[in-house]
């Protein structure tokens, strides 16, 4: 493996500059062999990385907080969905994050968005572990260009092996998943659960393009008849989104979350994602992501 | 999506023209299809029904209602009727056809009924896309005010109106009675932030003494 700390963009504001190798925008094949080193998981039958997440194999949404400030405050719907997190206790947890990743190897990568051109945002995903990378690989877009002398505008910071102190860094446990608007961090800890990945960008997005854009966002699938007509599938798990938006005789536009402009539907997301949970019995706790492909591009 | 072969690259496509909202009542009691009013869109995307098949400590199984707002509540940092007003600003602007579809149970709740085929809810949704829905007669639900169409390519009729598949007509206005009380009062949470049209388009709820 080519160590590429000398290409690699300047992480100093986010403190990650430290890193002991920062492995960044490595391809599927290697971050694929970067896991299996690792230990982090094993390669299934059909080629793909199968990882078992560990102690969570789904997101927890009673550590999924925002950081009250002078964007949220008066903005956000508080309550038991969006839980209000302290901006100092914020910045001091995040210290201690970048703290517990300083001598580690850490994999970046720069991915976007927004299929609409007009309502792109860049990501930056730095992750404990190379399957969250690979994760972040298949499932967001994927910049034609990559300009590692800009910072981009969100940042996201996964940890699986950190553990907060709820006493002293004002978390419910020891995991956690928080939105900080002012600074566009996604802090995220203590599990290595990759949806809480995914559906941090989708909780910013569904902030900033209706708040600020007027975009309608929406957790929807997405398809379009042979006569260009568009339509939009709205569904709890379990009521048939993905099957009956699989269609034959129409194309895909997305299976999961869009957004709605003045006159066009765009997928947020490149992937696909299938929660496979339990799908064999010698699994138990998998959490196998069906587009994983070793070495897909 | 780079992998799947009917897929759309870039992932765009134009307004919709048609919007299906998917539930899987597990009661029996919404119509397998249903076309909305933007009022009614409203109300059903902020309720953002489904019901579930929970098992009990006693291995009971019995249907439990699930209302997540906008399909996606726990993704929303703002308030769901926000959302709910861009779609229905969105729908009356591109006049979109916004449809209520029940893939979960028709001819009773989980446990007497069944699920509704497949097939039959595909060719529901091939109908509404093709616009065979378009110009045909509709009855309306007395309870919920949906609009059910009374004939449909592929579907036998008696399925459309959920009533006529269960054995017992009365049982089913007393269910469906429970199920609009179900959604009453968990919209009273948003009910302050919304107009009196949207809160009427959502079930009648007969109090009973």
């Amino acid at each position: 493996m080519r160590n590429r700390t000398n290409h690699v963009p300047d992480l100093s504001y986010i403190g990650l500059d430290r890193a002991r190798n920062i492995y960044f925008q490595l391809t599927p094949a290697e971050l694929v062999e970067e896991a299996l080193k690792r230990d982090e998981g094993v390669l299934a039958d059909n080629g793909a990385l199968a990882i078992d997440t560990g102690e969570f194999t789904g997101r927890s949404p009673k550590d999924r907080f925002i950081v009250e400030d002078e964007i949220t405050k008066d903005t956000v719907w508080w309550g038991k969905v969006n839980i209000k997190f302290d901006a100092d206790k914020f910045d001091a947890l995040l210290q201690k994050v970048t703290d517990y990743l300083t001598g580690r190897d850490i994999f970046v990568r720069d991915s976007c968005a927004c299929a609409n051109e007009k309502y792109h945002i860049d990501i930056r995903v730095a992750t404990e572990t190379a399957y969250q990378n690979l994760f972040v690989h298949h499932l967001f877009l994927r910049p034609e260009v990559i300009n590692i002398s800009t910072n981009p505008e969100w940042t996201i910071i996964a940890a699986p092996g950190f553990k907060a102190d709820p006493k002293v860094d004002g978390t419910r446990q020891h995991n956690f998943s928080i939105i900080n608007f002012s600074k566009k961090i996604i802090l995220i800890g203590g599990t290595g659960y990759t949806g809480e990945i995914k559906k941090g960008i989708f909780s910013v997005l569904n902030f900033i393009l209706p708040h600020e854009k007027k975009v309608l966002s929406m957790h929807c699938s997405a398809n379009t008849g042979p006569k260009g007509d568009t339509a939009i599938f709205f569904g709890l798990s379990g009521t048939g989104k993905t099957t009956l938006s699989a269609d034959p005789d129409r194309n895909l536009i997305g299976d999961d979350e869009h957004g709605w402009s003045d006159y066009t539907i765009f997928n947020f997301e490149g992937g696909c994602y299938a929660k496979c949970v339990d799908l064999t019995a010698e699994k138990r706790a998998a959490d196998i992501r069906g587009h994983t492909i070793w070495g897909a591009a | 999506m780079y992998n799947i072969g009917n897929a759309v690259i870039p992932s765009i496509g134009s307004s919709p023209k048609n919007i299906f909202f998917l539930t899987a009542d597990a009661f029996g009691i919404l119509p397998p299809i249903s076309k909305l009013s933007p009022e009614q869109a409203m109300y059903y995307f902020i309720s953002g029904y489904t019901a579930k098949v929970a098992g009990t400590e006693a291995g009971v199984t019995e249907p439990k209602a699930t209302f997540s707002a906008c399909f996606g509540e726990a993704f929303l940092p703002l308030n769901p009727v926000t959302y709910a007003k861009l779609l229905g600003n969105k729908i009356r602007e591109h006049q979109v056809n916004v449809w209520l579809v029940n893939t979960g149970w028709s001819g009773g709740p989980y446990g007497t009924g069944k699920r509704i085929r497949l097939k039959y809810t595909r060719a529901m949704i091939t109908a509404a896309l093709n616009g065979e829905l378009d110009n045909i007669v509709y009855n309306e639900h007395p309870v919920f005010n949906l609009m059910m169409p009374v004939t449909c390519p592929n579907v036998p009729d008696q399925l459309l109106d959920p009533k006529n598949t269960w054995a017992n007509g009365e049982n089913y206005d007393e269910k469906a009675q429970n199920l609009a009380t179900l959604f009453t009062s968990n919209f009273e949470q948003y009910a302050h932030f919304s107009s009196p049209e949207v809160i009427n388009a959502g079930p009648n709820v007969t109090i009973s003494v």
